[in-house]
């Protein structure tokens, strides 16, 4: 006894050095249980499903209780224990006995009586040893005690006790695999060597898929090993499949049954390659389990590859040798363009280059295509047939995110769903955006960061459109979009009206407009302003004509530099009598004939000049248009999306010059002028130095920005630098000459 | 009964008295017996009283808008009201006092209400229609101003910048009224205000001596509005401007399909003018009338004793004086006295012209004392207008910019003064490649270009700086007696030979 005690307390001494790491070593034992995992994440019952609140009370207060006692235990009075120790079983045995113990509550107590049943017998109480550990046993017949961990006296100890409880069982069956339970608990899968089992009466049940259940009344003695031996009669038959190539679904009634694979045995190389296989990729023989007797539909699947249906009648209980399968592979091709090219592809989730791209030895069948760019996207589920070549246009939409409604009054509040719902039906119907829906927690968080909410991005009175500008763009990189969409819902005509907040990455203030929830009209109002593509460029003639009364014929006032009319030969001061045979009684009609044809079409015109007439065959132009500052039939945000997306899809452009020039112009409708000084900078710099809009149009515009922003003197030099391009235009290449306009400005 | 009344009369004063007071100290509707609150009230009102402006029904508006006023003072659309008080004054009432109380009134007491803008605008348009002085053009200026930057949203601005550049042009900066009648045009162009202000910058374009950027923009005006008002008198400004500016030289000629006779009413004619919507009135001492002719039919006719000039005043009125009265259109006719040597009072006599000045002030030419007299509105002698010197004068004109115009025939000149009679300058009727002994007549196109009709030798067309830009009709006009510019630049003429109106175009 004093040698064990030695021995235990030289083990303690050393446990105690580390005592703060066994109570870790405690929490991380009760934590990393897989139940006490499961339990911390979501509650459970005794069955692992649902714990009560109560119950997890309990749990917490018996962890708590454990690892003060494994303190106790571990320490130099471990006696002190023991009272903790029966505090936990009295709180555990008491849930047991309601049957709302949880599985990790039935390890704590194993743990429990180990410690405790130690305990006392350190302190020599060995009936008190005997009896914790029987309802140790009792409860966990295979619990064992080990040397290297425990004192070996405990250990024999325990052993002794154990015997008297304990008795083993052996199930074995054929064929083996099947499932053997106890009183309905599962104990393990034949064949097994003889297990712990509490001494007692049970029915013992085996069970395999396929084959009829057996059961069987057995008695376990203490100490004595009971054998099970059972022949299970099948009732259900096996198919067995070989494919070409391997890892073909096999679909049975429609449900997958198993996967081929493996490779084919050496044996049968000779018989399948008779057969047209090539043994390489042909699967070993692969079995199907459990098919139930009467007819049945196969079907072989395999991505890229042709599937196969066949039927099977099954009318014996018995293993059947599938007739070996070969499937065709199944390929096909896609040819992308996209308007901007340069678009990321992302099929089914892989990038897959850019556009312009031929992408080829596709499988068949849907993919999900996304085409991706700095403005916007293009999303498309296709599905390819086999060998089908398709080649898609991909227009690049811009995406608007639709960040949900606001309610302007706390009547409004009730309704936030309803109308929630009624504001996405009526955006389903937008075809020229991508409307998304992001999580509101994520754009929460992205709009707190910048200590924002989701109402300062609406239009009001003293808003701060700096910050509003500053948090569009970054929401807009946070969410992979170019605008956004509020609605509120106000006190007035709820659920029949919602006024929209259209805002475009980069704007400083939204666009409102009020929609109906109630109109049936799918074109009208917000829908309707939504899908309407602004045209900032139109046909162009060159010809700047007057209306004279008494006059035949329109006097030509002048001919705009380098355009179609210059490059005709056409003069100021000549008369122009008709246009395409049609007699010219006023500009306006003349204008209206050139805005239907297209550019490059050819206008045929007669002038006439002292007396003598000729013809002109002259070709079309076109000019680009600079938006109206104040207009307000125009959703300036919504432009802006546009514009934008000109500006990222053809970096570098002409075109994306223009973009630029265009949002400086909106900008300066908004009244952001560092937005627009950004922009007309931007613009004189790409725009060409030509006549009409160009370079001189930018710097003009960038003259009037820094004349508003108090910088005279650079005003001043812009306007000059404005001027000095030769034939510069507003408006359009018809437009006011630059040069005029800076005369009439203040110093210049 | 008069009792009963009095006391119907005491209750519904009650009753609004208790509104009011309800308004005042804030009390809920159901308070009120009529369960209507304050603001509803109040609302109605404002409707009812905009409702009779439309209708032209002025007391009926201002009874509606003053009891918002006295009743409803603390309901948010006083200042509504007290802006419509001022417009109806304005528009309707044309009493020019009391409607700037009431916008001064919004714009003292609600500068932060929705009617404050407007205020300040029609503060700044009262102050610019009646200034008679460059110092008021610039207070009226200092208004619209103020409005711009005080309420930079407002729906008010581009009225604000319109009027702005009027005001500019009436001050004779044509490049700073283009300025703003092109922020107009480009940063508003969807507002009602757009055409108007387009149409100002060809014409201050024209003005400032850039007529060939005045056709492009009168054009641009045309081409976005063909059929509305505004492009209709573009085509007529195109027409005008292309005459005189399109070739090397002006371009008129006789229209061989137009000669104008009217019996008695084109005998001994004195004067003609033309309306911008192309009404001719002719002013025949034969007749002894002045007879107004749309599309060459008479549409009115005023009796008038030996009429000797037309004039329009700044508001527009047709201004005839007769040797001994005036008559301002339709309405009524006036007479003017002044002290002799003895300092009785002797009405004239000899009245060769009159003009109405838009302070209510009047100025008449008179042969016999050889002066312009200027008189106070109700006729009372201020002074002799443009000094003490003698002059014989057969015209007195408005130009566009506000400036009294006078022909001196003794003098042999055109003189422009301001309406507080300060001399702004002057043109010679003899000059290089001209000597004009026998004017009987002058007409000022919107190019400011004198058209001087002599009775030898034709219409003479001189440049605002009195150089010569054409002369026309010298061979084909027999007596020319009288002459008026149409709205597109034709020039008729009155040939006092063949008692006939003809057109040169």
């Amino acid at each position: 006894m004093l040698d064990h005690r030695k021995h235990e307390e030289s083990r303690l001494r050393r446990v105690h050095r580390r005592r703060l790491c066994i109570v870790a070593w405690a929490f991380t034992l009760i934590s990393s249980m897989p139940e006490a995992r499961d339990c911390a994440a979501q509650p459970s019952s005794a069955s692992d499903s649902v714990v009560p609140e109560s119950i997890q009370a309990e749990m917490q207060s018996a962890q708590e209780l454990l690892t003060h006692a494994t303190v106790e235990f571990e320490g130099p009075s471990q006696s002190r224990s023991i009272v903790l120790f029966d505090r936990i079983v009295e709180k555990l045995e008491g849930l047991k006995r309601q049957e709302q113990l949880p599985l990790h509550g039935e390890e704590i107590l194993a743990q429990v009586y180990d410690l405790q049943g130690r305990a006392y017998f350190n302190i020599g109480l060995q009936e008190k040893t005997a009896q914790v550990f029987r309802r140790l046993i009792q409860m966990k017949p295979q619990y064992t005690l080990h040397k290297d961990q425990v004192s070996p006296k405990i250990v024999a100890f325990f052993n002794s006790v154990k015997k008297e409880l304990v008795g083993y069982l052996a199930v074995s069956s054929k064929p083996p695999g099947a499932r053997v339970a106890l009183d309905g608990t599962f104990l393990s899968i034949t064949d097994f060597f003889p297990i712990e089992v509490l001494a007692g009466d049970y029915s013992v049940e085996i069970s395999r898929e396929g084959y009829q259940t057996e059961s069987r009344n057995v008695s376990i003695a203490p100490r004595i090993t009971e054998t099970v031996e059972v022949a299970l009669t099948r009732t259900a038959a096996s198919g067995f499949f070989v494919t070409q190539p391997t890892g073909v679904e096999i679909w049975i009634d429609g449900a997958l049954r198993v996967v081929t694979g493996g490779s084919l045995h050496p044996a049968a190389h000779e018989e399948f390659k008779a057969l047209g296989f090539d043994p390489a990729q042909t699967s070993a023989r692969t079995e199907a389990p459990n098919i139930l007797l009467g007819p049945h539909t196969i079907e072989f699947r395999k991505r890229c590859f042709e599937s196969i249906q066949t039927s099977f009648d099954v009318e014996e209980a018995k293993d059947y040798d599938i007739e070996p399968v070969r499937l065709q592979e199944s390929l096909a091709s896609l040819r992308l363009v996209s308007d901007p090219p340069g678009a990321k592809i992302i099929l089914d989730g892989e990038p897959k280059g850019a556009t312009p791209a031929y992408l080829d030895g596709l499988c068949s069948g849907s993919h999900n295509l996304e085409v991706r760019h700095a403005a916007g996207k293009f999303v498309q589920e296709i599905i390819l047939a086999r060998n089908e070549e398709l080649s898609l246009d991909c227009p690049i939409r811009p995406s608007l995110a639709f960040l949900g409604v606001l309610a302007e009054s706390f009547a409004a509040e009730r309704y936030l769903t309803e109308a929630d719902t009624r504001v996405g039906i009526k955006l389903a119907e937008v075809r020229s955006l991508n409307i998304v829906r992001p999580p509101i927690e994520r754009v929460n968080q992205a709009l707190r960061s910048e200590g924002l909410t989701l109402a300062d991005l609406l239009p009001k009175a003293g808003g701060d459109p700096e910050r509003v500008r500053k948090a569009t763009e970054m929401l807009s990189a946070a969410l992979d979009v170019q605008g956004f969409l509020i609605a509120a819902l106000s006190e007035q005509q709820i659920l029949r009206n919602v006024t929209l907040s259209l805002l475009a990455a980069g704007s400083s203030l939204a666009d409102t407009r009020e929609a109906s929830l109630v109109d049936t009209d799918s074109k009208a109002g917000i829908i309707e302003d939504l899908d309407h593509l602004a045209s900032l460029s139109r046909t162009w003639s060159g010809l700047i004509t007057i209306d004279v009364k008494h006059q035949r014929g329109l006097p030509v006032l002048r001919v705009g530099q380098g355009g179609p009319a210059e490059r005709a030969g056409i003069r100021a001061g000549e008369i122009l009598i008709s246009a395409d045979g049609k007699t010219l009684a006023s500009t306006h009609e003349l204008l209206e004939l050139v805005a239907a044809k297209k550019p490059d079409a050819a206008l045929r015109l007669i002038v006439e000049q002292s007396g003598t007439s000729r013809v002109v065959e002259l070709t079309l132009g076109m000019t680009p248009v600079e938006v109206a500052l104040n207009d307000q039939g125009i959703l300036y945000n919504r432009l802006m999306l546009d514009l934008r997306q000109e500006l990222d899809g053809r970096p570098g452009t002409e075109s994306a010059a223009f973009a630029r020039l265009n949002l400086g112009l909106c900008a300066l409708h908004f009244g952001d002028l560092a937005a627009a000084h950004e922009h007309f900078l931007a613009a004189a710099r790409d725009l060409p130095r030509r006549p009409g809009l160009g370079r001189g149009t930018a710097l003009y515009h960038l003259g009037v920005v820094l004349e508003r922003l108090g910088y005279s003197k650079e005003a001043l030099e812009s306007y000059r630098a404005a001027a000095a391009v030769e034939g510069a235009t507003v408006i359009d290449n018809d437009g006011p000459l630059v040069k005029d306009l800076v005369s009439e400005a203040p110093g210049a | 009964m008069k009792a009963v009344w009095k006391s119907k009369g005491c209750l519904r004063g009650m009753i609004r008295a208790a509104a009011a007071a309800a308004a005042t100290l804030g009390l809920g509707a159901s308070m009120l017996p009529a369960q209507i609150l304050p603001d509803e009230q109040a609302r109605r009102l404002l409707e009812d009283g905009r409702s009779a402006i439309r209708q032209g029904k002025l007391k009926q508006a201002l009874d509606n808008l003053n009891t918002i006023v006295t009743g409803f003072a603390n309901t948010d659309v006083v200042d509504d009201a007290l802006l419509e008080i001022g417009q109806a004054h304005f528009r309707l009432g044309d009493d020019i006092e009391k409607a700037r109380a009431a916008f001064g009134e919004v714009a003292r007491r609600y500068p932060q209400g929705n009617a404050a803008a407007g205020a300040f605008y029609y503060l700044g348009w009262l102050t610019l229609r009646n200034a008679a002085t460059r110092a008021q053009v610039e207070e009226a200026l200092a208004q619209f101003s103020r409005l711009c930057r005080l309420y930079p949203k407002s729906e008010w601005v581009p009225r604000a910048l319109h009027a702005s550049g009027l005001a500019h042009r009436r001050a004779g900066r044509h490049a700073e009224c283009v300025q703003f009648q092109r922020r107009v045009v480009f940063e508003y162009p969807r507002d009602d205000v757009a055409p108007a202000a387009q149409y100002e910058v060809g014409r201050c374009l024209a003005l400032g001596g850039k007529p060939a950027q005045a056709l492009e923009e009168y054009q641009r005006l045309r081409n976005q509005h063909p059929a509305g008002e505004w492009g209709v008198r573009a085509l007529d400004r195109t027409t005008a401007l292309w005459r005189l500016y399109g070739g090397e030289t002006p371009s008129f000629t006789l229209d061989p399909g137009f000669a104008f006779t009217a019996g008695n009413v084109t005998k001994n004619v004195r004067d003609m003018l033309m309306t911008e919507d192309g009404v001719l009135w002719i002013a025949s001492s034969k007749a002894g009338s002045v007879a107004a002719f749309a599309d060459g039919r008479m549409s009115q006719s005023l009796s008038l004793m030996k009429p000797q000039a037309l004039a329009f005043s700044a508001q527009g009125d047709l201004i005839a004086a007769g040797e001994s009265a005036v008559r301002v259109g339709s309405r009524d006719i006036h007479t003017f006295a002044v002290p002799d040597d003895r300092e009785e009072m002797k009405p004239l006599d000899r009245i060769s012209a009159a003009l109405l000045l838009m302070n209510g002030e009047w100025l008449v030419s008179d042969l016999r004392h050889k002066a312009i007299f200027r008189f106070d509105p109700e006729h009372k002698l201020l002074d002799r207008f443009g000094g003490r010197s003698e002059r014989v004068v057969s015209r007195l004109l408005l130009d566009d910019e506000g400036a009294v115009v006078v022909l001196d025939q003794r003098e042999r000149c055109v003189e422009f003064f301001d309406p507080s009679g300060q001399r702004l300058r002057r043109i010679d009727l003899k000059g290089a490649g001209f000597d004009l002994r026998r004017v009987v007549d002058m007409a000022i196109d919107p190019q400011r270009n004198l058209n001087i009709l002599d009775e030898r030798s034709g219409v003479w067309i001189l440049t605002p700086e009195g150089r010569l830009l054409a002369s026309i009709g010298g061979d084909s006009l027999g007596k020319p007696q009288a002459l008026a510019l149409s709205p597109d630049g034709a020039i008729l003429v009155y040939d006092g030979k063949l008692d006939r109106v003809v057109r040169f175009q």
